[in-house]
């Protein structure tokens, strides 16, 4: 079997319908009522899970020996970086320290570096005018907008009330 | 037949009210730039304007998301008319002949005009329809216990993974079984255990589906677009003559329309068939039906009109299951239920015996949301597809900074933005893997109803599982449950039979 994407899929699934399984055989018994009651339901969608993962891994293995009996050769997936996958990390890591700076920096002033960062960087651009003013109106505005116009507490910016 | 007027009547008095006037323009006219913006659909749409909901009240609420989801079926078609790209799914095959009409005939006022138009009347009637159907529904879904809402439930989640596409339907049920595992992250509500936890006190509370909704959704499409930023489509045409259609285009186009609306109204009824499915089976149907088939795919104005009148009468019947059942039948109804839950009003056939003004108001401001969309999306078209000049290198960081707001919002913690990223990338690698994700979207809301009925109806039944084949209805909904499991393999079978009599 050559690892796929769909293939890896598959596999990751089941492990995480047994390891679902695993937890759900483990929980606690209820004092009242069927002991046994929170964890049928969760053990029902571990059965479910698991087999029906293991069809779709059935279903793959199927797939890649008809497309080797007609000739051609199944594409394993690739685990070398390529420039969407940096793109991704670099966009996921940025979510993360923005959910640190969130409420230590203040709405405003994270939210203007975290978007004129994403936007600089995905578009590679070398002019930061543009992405500078789009990031400024967008954090002050949906500043306004949440907590002025919606009521909705946001982090005010450090030293000020704002 | 008579309580049906006098509450419309009630509705209408709500819907004409100036604030309710205000709020489905406002959710319209949003809904119908989500619509055009590739990368955001309608279910997203609802979810990362979610907090703008939550001072409008309950009615306001409703007729705000109503508008963004039908609104949603007007805008979808610009973008898939002036650069063959659907904005969402359900405007796809408005690509097939609005693109060539506006192209290669070089008449896109013509296709702009008669999406709008198509759109209007499909919506419309739909309306209608919704009209003389949700009460009677509403009435006969009162005589439902535990055991029918349960079968209920298992029948709208396997019809929503079955109908996931071809060769996606294990794919589709293995998504679904993920989002029920999500639903059962937190304390169980009827014994007190904590299941799935950690130990963490941030997951006691259960994960937030409209969190995981809004990830999946939202930053799920951003990341899949990251690879797609250039190279997009090329210019498009900005200045437009007198957006309308000839006499000629009406004659060809009405019956389509007429034909369209009742298959695209009875298709988003249906639980998991959705907008898509209507406008690529009206576009289908018409192929065959109409005079012009030979035309379609060269810009035949019919193969453009029949989809924007299923796709929009589509939204409007997907009301119907969640309004009167208070199950998602769609991706967009299911996060507008949770969206409804998270607001304190519980959709189902209680609300239309409750609370009649809001479903009623609802159902009447559809009337003059369609009239104050037809406006926006005809005459005023020509300005209003300026917005799809932005290019998405500003449109995703600006989506991204939306979701994070409407998480803070729902929330209050920035604990969840880190969730939030998680369910991105789920969204993601299941894309990427050929996993379709409303299934495990309608799993993560219904799941936790899904075990309560269950564990009521056994109570109720001292223990004993005849309990869910009891009632006719139970067993109805059990045969509909089998069957939808059973389509794609007879379908699979009737295929290879086909393809054995040809070789």
């Amino acid at each position: 079997m050559v690892l796929t994407v769909q293939a890896i899929a598959s596999l990751f699934f089941i492990a995480l319908g047994l390891a679902y399984g695993a937890g759900a055989l483990a929980l606690p018994e209820a004092a009242f009522g069927n002991p046994a009651a929170p964890k049928i339901y969760p053990l029902i969608i571990t059965g479910f899970m698991v087999i029906l993962s293991f069809v779709t891994l059935l279903a793959e293995i199927a797939k890649q020996k008809k497309t080797v009996a007609s000739g051609k050769t199944a594409k394993a997936a690739s685990f070398v970086m390529t420039d969407i996958g940096w793109l991704v990390t670099f966009v996921s890591v940025l979510c993360i320290l923005y959910s640190i700076a969130f409420e230590k920096l203040g709405y405003v002033i994270s939210t203007f570096i975290f978007v004129e960062a994403i936007m600089i960087y995905i578009s590679k651009a070398k002019k930061i005018f543009w992405p500078t003013i789009i990031a400024l109106g967008f954090s002050f505005g949906i500043y306004l907008l949440f907590s002025k116009v919606l009521a909705i507490t946001l982090p005010p910016m450090p030293l000020l009330d704002f | 037949m008579e309580s049906i007027f006098s509450n419309l009547l009630i509705g209408l008095g709500v819907a004409i009210q100036p604030i309710n006037i205000m709020w489905v323009t406002i959710g319209g006219v949003l809904g119908t730039i989500i619509g055009m913006l590739p990368g955001l659909g309608p279910a997203s749409g609802v979810a990362i304007l979610l907090p703008l909901t939550f001072s409008m009240g309950p009615v306001g609420a409703l007729i705000t998301m109503s508008g963004v989801y039908y609104g949603a079926m007007y805008g979808g078609s610009r973008a898939s008319i002036l650069l063959n790209t659907p904005g969402d799914g359900a405007a796809i095959a408005s690509c097939w002949d609005g693109y060539p009409l506006a192209i290669k005939k070089r008449r896109p006022e013509a296709a702009l005009a008669i999406s709008g138009i198509a759109s209007f009347i499909g919506g419309m009637i739909a309306t209608v329809f919704i009209i003389f159907l949700a009460q009677p529904l509403a009435l006969f879904a009162i005589k439902f216990g535990p055991a029918e809402y349960l079968m209920l439930y298992m029948f709208a989640l396997s019809a929503t993974a079955t109908m996931s596409g071809e060769g996606k339907v294990m794919k589709g049920f293995v998504s679904m079984f993920i989002g029920l595992m999500i639903s059962t992250v937190g304390i169980d509500s009827l014994s007190g255990i904590q299941r799935f936890t950690f130990g963490k006190m941030e997951l006691m509370g259960g994960i937030d589906f409209l969190i995981a909704i809004i990830g999946i959704y939202a930053l799920g499409e951003v990341f899949e677009g990251l690879g797609a930023i250039g190279k997009g489509p090329g210019k498009m045409q900005t200045k437009f003559g007198k957006i309308w259609i000839t006499k000629e285009d009406w004659k060809r186009s009405w019956p389509s329309i007429l034909r369209s609306t009742p298959l695209g109204f009875l298709i988003g009824v249906l639980p998991g068939t959705g907008a898509t499915m209507a406008a690529v089976m009206a576009y289908n149907q018409e192929k065959n039906l109409c005079k012009h088939g030979k035309e379609f795919g060269e810009g035949a104005i019919e193969g453009l009109a029949a989809p924007e009148a299923a796709n929009n009468a589509a939204s409007v019947g997907a009301l119907i299951p969640m309004m009167t059942l208070g199950i998602p039948g769609s991706g967009t109804t299911a996060v507008m239920l949770g969206a409804l839950l998270m607001l304190g009003l519980q959709p189902g056939p209680l609300l239309f015996q409750n609370s009649p003004e809001i479903a009623w108001g609802v159902i009447a401001s559809m009337i003059i949301g369609n009239v104050i969309l037809a406006i926006i999306n005809i005459p005023l078209a020509g300005g209003l597809v300026r917005i799809l000049a932005i290019p998405e290198r500003v449109l995703f960081p600006l989506i991204l900074g939306l979701s994070f707001i409407g998480t803070y919002a729902i929330s209050n913690s920035t604990l969840d933005f880190t969730i939030l990223v998680v369910f991105g990338l789920l969204g993601l690698f299941m894309k990427r893997a050929g996993y379709p994700n409303s299934p495990m979207v309608l799993g993560a809301i219904v799941g936790g109803a899904i075990e309560e009925k269950f564990r009521q109806a056994l109570t109720i039944s001292n223990g004993s599982y005849s309990v869910f084949f009891k009632s006719p209805i139970s067993l109805v909904l059990f045969a509909l449950t089998i069957g939808a499991f059973l389509l794609p393999v007879f379908q699979k079978m009737k295929a290879s039979r086909a393809s054995a009599k040809k070789a």
